[in-house]
């Protein structure tokens, strides 16, 4: 059987269009072979670029919109990337992290402990988040938030994905609470995944990692490993993955990227 | 004193408005019960094509339990007794019920479902029925005749006759097979059914699916079903031969999808295959957790118990044998079956 076709994508306007090149330029340099698809208004040096035009930025509900355009390219799987990611190493078998599932999205924080200390997530209380996910099908004990800075989608399931994700979105909203892309794919990352557990970050973290509490702030990550603290009750676990969401580091990414687009 | 039985005359009558099948929960039910019911109630299937009387198949079924059947024009203008039918989508929108009440039947209706069907309401609310059936607690609560009728409703259950999903032991000696028989509709299926079976993790497990379709194939074509997998059709093989060869019934369920009773699940246990089965729906009413079976809240309480089981053969074959105990004495008992539906029919 040949192996999984697939490429990155990613949706960047403006000054993230740098950040992207950065990425892009990050992930040449540890050997990274694949073809990064954008939707963009601008020129970025290693990406095929793919016109975005004018798009609602609200609650980044975007992110679905330009996934389901890209139905049209044939590859088996994408992967989608914020721009401020950035390789450190070779990710090895990206796919690998789907585990059989049509879908992989990165598990963080489990909504459900007692240990929790922030009562909310996007301005939603923990317990009424926890009955949403449960009320809309969700069928594990532990619910669990993300971060949508990763995620990976078969071709084959992007209608049902986004229909399921919409969904949920706007069943939400008739309810009062305005998520951002993040609730909808933590709901169906729990309803497509088979096993959530098996897709939690604390359980693996070598392959993706969001720095959101700014180990790397203002610098490009240098490939080691760090403490991750869990967003909502504040443990920490190593973690030393392969692409990291440096998030505190945007500026650092844009001057990479500008060096990279004078040196393309 | 005469009794029924002995004497034909003296039994009511029951026109069954509908025709058994070996396929769907409602329609195998029919089958089952009119087994249940015969030589106890003078019994007439009308089926809702007459070209259906010419299923041989299921005409000599009928002539062996001595129950006539004839197509809606061919039935006398004045009859006594009661018209049933269950989950039968043609009852109310072709008006066979006014046929039945046109010529002095009393109509009782089981919508099997977790939905009303087309005119249903309707033609309880015109007053059309005279007895409402339910199969479970768990549908009598979505359903709620009770909130908008005065009609009087019954409990009746399930009904599977025992002796037609005999128990088989297991070979042990082999990888366990996992598998499920349900009607091929999406919305029974979880949307992560495949990745869901594979993610249990056990080792050298076979996956069989009766009743698998091309909405099915589609629904998951972005699934590799590997060498692992047995996609059959439906009726590929006969229904008890097929759960035989199931160590554990796993049967995750959609998640907008609620199951009124569970006939599937106890025809499964009939044979002894152990089921792993959602919290919730009927499940309850069904299985004893962690003796006949399990009720999983989460994927890894299905995971825990389905690689326990796979290790311990010796478990397994107790509660297999558990089972199949529990299903016959406990939710397939002819006798209390009989008895209810005789009362219930009795309007």
């Amino acid at each position: 059987m040949s192996e999984p076709r697939f490429c990155y994508w990613s949706v960047t306007t403006g000054p993230y269009a740098e950040m992207m090149a950065c990425c892009i330029r990050s992930a040449r340099a540890v050997g990274v072979c694949e073809e990064f698809h954008v939707w963009t208004d601008r020129p970025i040096p290693g990406a095929i670029c793919h016109p975005c035009g004018k798009f609602e930025f609200k609650n980044y509900l975007f992110k679905f919109d330009f996934l389901k355009k890209m139905r049209d390219l044939n590859f088996e799987f994408f992967v989608f990337l914020d721009a401020d990611n950035y390789f450190v190493r070779h990710p090895g078998d990206v796919i690998a992290s789907t585990q059989g599932a049509p879908l992989h999205v990165v598990l963080e924080s489990d909504c459900t402990r007692d240990s929790n200390t922030r009562p909310d997530w996007w301005g939603c209380p923990l317990k009424r988040f926890v009955q949403l996910m449960t009320k809309a099908g969700v069928r594990s004990r532990s619910v669990f938030n993300t971060n949508a800075g990763f995620w990976i989608v078969h071709h084959e399931v992007i209608d049902r994905m986004v229909d399921l994700a919409l969904n949920f979105w706007n069943d939400c909203h008739a309810k009062g609470y305005r998520f951002t892309e993040e609730a909808p794919l933590a709901y169906v990352g729990h309803m497509l995944m088979g096993n959530p557990y098996a897709h939690v970050l604390e359980s693996d973290s070598a392959l993706w990692a969001s720095d959101w509490t700014g180990c790397f702030e203002n610098r490009i990550p240098d490939g080691r490993p760090w403490q991750f603290v869990d967003y909502l009750d504040g443990h920490s676990f190593r973690v030393d993955p392969a692409i990291v969401h440096c998030m505190r580091s945007k500026s650092a990414m844009l001057s990479h990227g500008r060096r990279s687009s004078f040196n393309q | 004193m005469t009794r029924p039985l002995d004497n034909p005359d003296l039994m009511r009558s029951l026109y069954f408005f509908g025709w058994p099948s070996r396929y769907g929960g409602a329609d195998t039910k029919a089958a089952h019960l009119l087994g249940l019911l015969a030589g106890h109630l003078k019994i007439t299937v009308v089926p809702n094509f007459p070209e259906q009387l010419e299923q041989s198949e299921w005409t000599t079924f009928l002539d062996s339990l001595q129950i006539r059947y004839t197509s809606l024009d061919r039935l006398p203008g004045n009859l006594s007794g009661v018209a049933l039918a269950l989950c039968n989508d043609q009852f109310f929108v072709r008006g066979l019920h006014r046929e039945a009440i046109k010529r002095g039947l009393k109509v009782i209706w089981s919508s099997e479902m977790m939905w009303h069907h087309q005119q249903e309401v309707q033609q309880i609310k015109a007053g059309s029925v005279s007895r409402l059936l339910y199969v479970s607690e768990v549908q009598k609560a979505t359903l709620n005749y009770e909130s908008f009728c005065d009609v009087p409703t019954r409990i009746t259950g399930n009904y599977i006759d025992p002796s037609c999903f005999p128990f088989v032991d297991r070979d042990n000696t082999r990888g366990i097979t996992i598998g499920r028989l349900s009607r091929a509709a999406e919305e029974k299926y979880p949307e992560d059914f495949p990745v869901f079976y594979e993610a249990l993790g056990i080792p050298d497990a076979r996956f069989r699916v009766m009743a698998w379709s091309s909405a099915l194939s589609q629904k998951y074509r972005w699934h590799r079903f590997d060498q692992r997998w047995d996609l059959l059709p439906v009726e590929a093989e006969p229904a008890a031969s097929f759960l035989q060869s199931l160590d554990l019934f796993v049967y995750p369920l959609g998640h907008q999808f609620t199951e009124s009773w569970g006939r599937s699940t106890v025809e499964a246990m009939l044979t002894g295959a152990i089921p792993l089965v959602p919290e919730g729906h009927n499940f309850g009413e069904l299985i004893v957790h962690g003796e006949t079976g399990f009720l999983c809240g989460d994927f890894l309480e299905y995971q825990e118990h389905a690689l326990r089981l796979s290790r311990e053969p010796a478990s397994r074959r107790k509660m297999s044998l558990a089972c199949r105990d529990h299903a016959v004495t406990e939710l397939c008992d002819t006798n209390r079956h009989r008895e209810c539906w005789l009362e219930a029919l009795d309007v």
